[in-house]
């Protein structure tokens, strides 16, 4: 009776031990599942930005505002007119603070107006060729290309991406010539585009 | 006999519990090698965006060494092989040569133009541009990484992405395809592109 008693003891302690692994195993095997699954919806959410990214580079590479043309209709593709880059900073107020600025409702409907072109991305233009000289600087935006600076900032949407807590960017590189109307001469650089995006992990 | 049974049913089903596991596992294994797969297509995407964006816009491009001339216009002169341009010697004197210490227009190109793009971006490529299509007159020739492991152009590099070095197993995928490229007073040329991943 008594050794009856004692093999059920050591049977249902067994039971209880494969139970334990058993469950163990099962709780390491969801916590596996759901990070695989994290990883996925994070590798899905960067492919989907990374599309984002190409997309918005094709339209600022085609954006007829900026592309140098000659005579009336010919557009020179991968080529941008610097006057028309000014330009259109200066009708979007990039990089700079429009707060008290009497075209301060003008330039808010056109950043709501590129915001439907390029979301919430940030689009500049780094000089390459001729080598910035030292000392150079963009007076439409302050910056020093010979310090690491764009030459240009065309679009900036980051401080959105800052309040949407989007941390996460893709960033394309177009290469681009430059052209200047007022020397008629051509340089050359590329456009840096980052589209901003919440990853899960951020 | 009924106890034998049952402890052999119990077997069976903790066979059936592994067998399960296992293949819970070769799904995962089967679904991350799709998605790996997917990036790469991506990626050969924009690798070629910005080699044809590359090639349309280094045409304009002035080059004050040479009279104000364009690569364009260089490239012109390079095919017609009278080389009407004049440029400073020191930075322009012929079209290509092997050693990427000549100053040739393809230095020029490599060190001013693609060394700030697409070289310091990783982009793998070589880029024959040639008087026709197949590419047996080339004028400009164009690596990442260099096709000669040393200046002069005696070591092939086994690194770099050309057809020689197609079946070394360094590259999962190469891929080859020609872009034409019609210049200024009605000349045509052709790129001869070949992008490895």
């Amino acid at each position: 009776m008594r050794g009856k008693r004692k093999k059920a003891q050591v049977r249902i302690g067994e039971s209880i031990a494969v139970m334990i692994v058993f469950f163990f195993m099962l709780m390491f095997g969801y916590a596996f599942y759901v990070k695989m699954e994290q990883n996925g919806m994070d590798r899905t959410i960067k492919a989907n930005s990374q599309q984002e990214a190409v997309k918005v580079g094709q339209r600022i590479y085609y954006i007829s505002e900026l592309q140098c043309t000659s005579g009336t209709k010919i557009v020179k593709e991968g080529c941008f007119d610097k006057i028309k880059i000014e330009m259109l900073i200066d009708l979007l107020g990039t990089n700079k603070s429009i707060t008290g600025n009497p075209y301060e409702s003008v330039i808010r409907s056109n950043r709501d107006y590129y915001f439907n072109t390029l979301g919430i991305s940030k689009v500049e233009f780094y000089p390459l060729f001729p080598t910035p000289v030292a000392g150079a600087y963009t007076p439409v935006q302050d910056l020093k290309p010979d310090r690491g600076d764009p030459l240009y900032i065309i679009y900036d949407a980051s401080d959105m991406a800052t309040n949407s807590g989007m941390e996460s960017y893709e960033t394309l590189h177009m290469p681009i010539s430059l052209y200047d109307p007022e020397t008629n001469r051509y340089s050359f650089g590329y456009l840096k585009i980052m589209v901003y995006y919440k990853s899960i992990g951020t | 006999m009924r106890t034998t049974k049952r402890k052999s049913q119990m077997e069976i089903m903790g066979l059936v519990i592994i067998v399960a596991l296992l293949m819970i596992g070769m799904l995962f294994i089967i679904r991350f090698s799709f998605t790996a797969d997917k990036q790469t297509l991506k990626k050969s995407y924009s690798d070629k965006e910005m080699i044809s964006n590359f090639l349309n816009s280094m045409r304009f491009v002035t080059v004050e060494d040479c009279n104000s001339a364009t690569v364009e216009q260089l490239l012109v002169d390079c095919y017609d092989g009278e080389r009407d341009i004049s440029c400073n010697i020191d930075v322009i004197d012929s079209c290509k040569s092997d050693n990427p210490l000549d100053p040739t227009l393809q230095t020029f190109v490599k060190n001013n133009l693609l060394n700030g793009t697409l070289d310091q971006w990783g982009v793998v490529y070589s880029i024959r541009i040639s008087q026709d299509a197949a590419g047996t007159i080339p004028i400009l020739e164009l690596y990442n990484p260099p096709k000669y492991i040393r200046p002069g152009g005696l070591e092939i590099n086994d690194k770099a992405c050309i057809e020689e070095n197609e079946n070394s197993g360094l590259y999962s995928k190469i891929e080859p395809y020609n872009a034409p490229m019609p210049l200024g007073s009605g000349t045509n040329m052709y790129a001869k592109i070949m992008l490895c991943s």
